[in-house]
């Protein structure tokens, strides 16, 4: 455009420095918004987590019905693999980790009755979802007032306690009914 | 008024390593990168918002965002560039947001495609007068004609930033520039 209007101010200066330091602010919201690798791996993990729950519900319900054929995971194994560690700043809320551990002792009484194939995806499933926890713990314990960081662990302890739900009724031993 | 002044360009050489290492979260190499930035930020969004508070805020939040994805900059781009989207992109998103703001509609006739200005008006004034004409622009004709004309986005950029018909970037040109040329001569 040879505008002499135009040229006039395309030849005004690139920059402009405000008229105080803006950093300190910036500086501060960096620190209340870190990005690190950790939050970003979160996310997938836990995303994935949620993929696989689909999966494994699928895959329970047709191998429910199938005679065991391999070698079973110990119940201590699928203990271990729902334990809360006591080094864990964040819990689910009460009435959630009721819920929990009345599933939990229900499951480790029948798992001997779930077929070997059954035991491997359940073991499987949950040891993602163990791996989604520890990653958002630790996204959390550099960002601790991320609400929406907290909310995926609220949300994926949530998606353990769905399959939980989903094991008993598969093992037709849900001795209790619980609203998700 | 802010003071006007020109930048001296970072090395490119150091561009590179500092936003490595602001990407793996060393605050102090992002904050070189700010100093080196933050004039051409700044000046943008004052002269998109023609408010120095809000230019202000825009500038720290295009900062705190490019902070945030700044592991997804993948260079293909001068920093700069990448940083003056982000910050056209704040500045619009705040206005969005901001509906105290927006107690009155704007109706812009369209011009048809095609259509010219007329120009050859020579203009005088200082950078301070020309940047004080441009802030007493209404917003639609001032955001169009930074970019286009500052800025050098086409017609059809602006169109897609502004999120607006092209036929209506040309009518807010056409109208910026009567109502510049008015002021300044």
């Amino acid at each position: 455009m040879n505008d002499p209007l135009f040229n006039r101010f395309q030849s005004l200066p690139e920059a402009i420095e405000p008229e105080r330091d803006l950093w300190p602010e910036i500086a501060t919201r960096l620190d209340r918004s870190p990005v690190t690798a950790t939050t970003r791996v979160a996310w997938p993990v836990a995303l994935a987590a949620s993929v696989a729950l689909v999966a494994m519900t699928a895959a329970i319900t047709w191998r429910i019905a199938s005679p065991a054929v391999d070698q079973v995971p110990p119940a201590q194994t699928l203990a271990s693999l729902i334990q809360i560690s006591s080094d864990s700043e964040y819990t689910p809320t009460p009435e959630l980790l009721s819920t929990r551990t009345e599933l939990i002792y229900s499951l480790q009484r029948n798992w001997s009755r779930l077929p070997a194939e059954s035991q491997r995806i359940v073991a499987d499933n949950l040891l993602e979802i163990r791996d989604s926890l520890t990653a958002i713990e630790a996204a959390l314990s550099q960002d601790p007032d991320n609400a929406s960081l907290q909310q995926l662990l609220h949300t994926t302890y949530e998606q353990e306690l769905a399959m939980l739900v989903t094991l008993n009724r598969a093992s037709h031993s849900l001795p209790i009914e619980v609203e998700l | 008024m802010a003071a006007v002044a020109r930048v001296t360009p970072a090395a490119d050489t150091d561009e590179s390593s500092l936003i490595r290492a602001a990407a793996g979260g060393d605050q102090r190499a992002f904050e070189q990168l700010y100093r080196a930035n933050v004039g051409r930020v700044y000046a943008l969004c004052l002269r998109m918002t023609a408010d120095q508070m809000q230019a202000e805020e825009c500038t720290q939040m295009a900062f705190v965002k490019a902070w945030q994805k700044l592991d997804t900059f993948q260079q293909r781009s001068a920093l700069s560039t990448w940083l003056h989207r982000i910050a056209v992109n704040e500045v619009l998103a705040q206005k969005r947001s901001d509906k105290r703001r927006r107690n009155y509609l704007e109706v812009v006739e369209e011009l048809p495609a095609g259509t010219d200005v007329d120009t050859r008006v020579e203009v005088s004034g200082s950078d301070v007068d020309i940047e004080q004409a441009l802030q007493s622009l209404p917003e639609g004709a001032r955001q169009v004609f930074v970019l286009c004309v500052i800025y050098g986005y086409t017609h059809e950029e602006t169109a897609s930033t502004l999120d607006c018909a092209v036929g209506t970037t040309k009518a807010q040109l056409h109208r910026a520039r009567k109502l510049l040329q008015a002021r300044l001569n």
